[in-house]
């Protein structure tokens, strides 16, 4: 007599799963995971139910093996405060004046390190000040809207480099996604335009894992600028060691990891929404009906990114630059000459008025 | 004896009534400008004339011209009802001594309409998509202000335009297209207002653009640049058909007579 035979694929890796009688569960050789028979079968007929959302990361604060400063770094070095703005930053103790990455005015030795947070990991300075002069002059290239007088400058003014504080996290994502999707055909039949639209329903389920999403954890710095001058190439990162501070400075971290959790999450929603969307095709439109994400048990770290820091003034506004200190990648805003852009609409407008004409005319 | 006088008076009988068809096919004859409506002067017809021999002579092409107060009681065409003016205007030329190439432009003033038709290779030199779609821009303002020796000085004006071109064998078309400014004015001026509104567009858009290549500074939506290689698994897919929806719409089959249309004979006219 014939039988039926039906594979069950794991859901975790795809590998074929087997029963496992010590366990009774069906259990992936492969990968270890382990689900119930029932719940294999509804994967299979496509019973598929989203999980709830849930982003649970392992609690910072009571992470163990943290490295404390050693009793070298204590005396090497101190916090500086500054009274105009309130930064707070971490140099060598050696240091008899310095000023404010932010705001440029004179800081004050403050309390000693002890008691912060030790970070992590660090990636050190991989651009010189001659890179930032370099980088400055292509990126004022090709920006029509520069005013001339700006344009003349060739040195940025106030050049810090500056360690951010960032928390870097590291998770696997489970997601599972509903969309509902259409095919769309037309003909024509005699007096009449017929137009057919198939409605499906798309289901979808993915893991994928992310390492080492920085979110900056410091007020002082726009988060703008710090995702603006992303990613950074984690194979350069090290652990923490206070030399690679030496010549530097670093911003002190006053974010909370569980400020930024939020940020993370987000992000992490929406690349796993994108993923699973790009496995939608062969429709003529998709859209998204519902999302779930799951995270369990993401780690966090603390870690000391390079940036270099630039202000400019112009016409008594504050333009500021950030660099990204081992890539290179600049970003920053830049006064727009107004005056400028009104004579370029008018110059363009003629000329788009007489093609649109001749083209109309062609018609 | 009596033979004779029958046969003879069979012969008056049948020469008169000759003369009589012939008179009536001849009352035209090739005459190119007929101002049955009055609209012209003297020597408005004179110049107008002058246009169109000289068309006649330099590329053996017949442009008519006609104007009439009513095509529906016209006896220039005997005992004849026409279907539209389309039909008339085709009976006219053919009933007229002109030659197998040519164009005619008929005005009927009581119903207040025009038509173009061309004959023989006046459908290449004047083509229906384009020629004809020109004409009707170059004239129709004048036609519609009541300005007729300027809407017909025009006409024939632009008939000696094509016709002249077509003696390269390449006849005006979207391909080898007419750049005459005043029928161009014509052409655009109804979509004036969506013109005005792409240029806007445009402008906006190279504004958008221009500003902001100098802001560079933007959050990232997403974490993509952090998704470890090859660590997406895709383990669970399943689309499922859930109903059909089908609408259908009519669809004209496109107009007979009117503005544009191609009349019971073809060419294109319309009301003023």
């Amino acid at each position: 007599m014939a039988e039926n035979m039906i594979v069950y694929k794991c859901p975790e890796c795809g590998a074929d799963i087997q029963f496992s009688a010590a366990e009774g569960k069906m259990k992936c050789r492969y990968c270890d995971g382990e689900f119930d028979i029932k719940e294999l079968e509804d994967y299979d007929k496509g019973h598929f139910k989203q999980k709830p959302e849930e982003f649970n990361w392992k609690n910072f604060d009571e992470r163990k093996g943290r490295e404390d400063w050693s009793a070298d770094e204590l005396n090497q070095l101190a916090t500086y405060r500054c009274s105009h703005c309130g930064g707070e930053i971490i140099g060598e103790g050696t240091t008899m004046a310095t000023k404010c990455p932010y705001c440029d005015n004179p800081v004050v030795m403050g309390e000693s390190i002890d008691g912060l947070l030790r970070p992590d990991l660090i990636i050190p300075f991989k651009k010189t000040p001659d890179d930032v002069q370099e980088a400055f002059k292509r990126f004022m290239k090709g920006k029509l809207l520069l005013p001339s007088k700006f344009k003349k400058r060739n040195k940025p003014e106030n050049l810090k480099g500056l360690y951010v504080p960032f928390w870097l996290f590291d998770c696997d994502s489970d997601g599972q996604a509903d969309f509902t999707a259409t095919k769309v055909t037309s003909w024509r039949s005699g007096d009449y335009r017929y137009r057919k639209t198939d409605y499906y329903s798309v289901k979808r389920a993915g893991k994928m894992t992310f390492l080492d999403i920085p979110v900056d954890s410091s007020t002082k710095m726009d988060d703008s600028f710090m995702e603006s001058i992303e990613p950074y190439n984690y194979r350069d990162i090290e652990k923490f060691n206070s030399a690679y501070l030496a010549g530097y400075m670093s911003d002190r971290y006053d974010v909370d990891v569980k400020d930024s959790i939020e940020r993370a999450n987000r992000r992490i929603r929406a690349s796993t929404s994108e993923m699973l969307r790009s496995t939608v095709y062969g429709y003529n439109s998709v859209s998204t009906s519902s999302l779930s994400v799951q995270i369990k048990e993401g780690d966090i770290q603390y870690a000391l990114l390079p940036v270099w820091m630039m202000n400019t003034e112009y016409k008594g506004k504050t333009y500021t630059i950030a660099m990204n200190g081992q890539t290179g990648k600049m970003v920053g805003e830049l006064p727009i000459d107004y005056l400028r852009l009104v004579l370029y609409l008018l110059a363009a407008f003629p000329i788009i008025a007489a093609i649109l004409t001749l083209l109309f005319g062609m018609m | 004896m009596i033979k004779k006088i029958f046969s003879f008076i069979a012969c008056i009988v049948m020469m008169t009534a000759v003369s009589v068809v012939a008179s009536a096919a001849s009352e035209y004859g090739d005459e190119r400008v007929v101002d049955r409506a009055g609209l012209f002067t003297d020597s408005e017809e004179n110049s107008l004339r002058e246009i169109t021999d000289k068309i006649k002579e330099e590329f053996g092409f017949d442009c008519v011209m006609v104007t009439v107060n009513s095509y529906y009681n016209d006896n220039m065409l005997g005992a004849y009802s026409p279907m539209d003016l389309s039909d008339y205007a085709y009976k006219f030329y053919n009933n007229g001594d002109y030659g197998y190439n040519g164009i005619i432009f008929v005005v009927s003033m009581s119903t207040r309409e025009w038509w173009f038709l061309q004959f023989g290779e006046g459908k290449t030199i004047i083509s229906d998509s384009y020629g004809l779609e020109w004409l009707e821009y170059k004239v129709l303002d004048e036609l519609k202000d009541g300005e007729y020796y300027e809407c017909f000085d025009k006409f024939a004006s632009s008939v000696y335009d094509f016709a002249k071109e077509a003696t390269n064998n390449k006849p005006y078309s979207t391909g080898n297209p007419y750049l005459d400014v005043e029928a161009y004015w014509g052409k655009i001026k109804g979509k004036l207002i969506v013109i005005i509104i792409i240029c806007v567009a445009a402008l906006a858009l190279i504004a958008w653009i221009l500003i902001r290549t100098m802001k560079t500074v933007k959050k990232q939506p997403d974490a993509n640049s952090y998704v470890k290689s090859g660590s997406f698994n895709l383990y669970f897919r399943n689309d499922t058909f859930m109903y059909s929806n089908t609408t259908r719409t009519r669809v004209n089959s496109g107009s007979r007579g009117g503005r544009g249309g191609g009349g019971s004979r073809g060419g294109r006219g319309g009301r003023f």
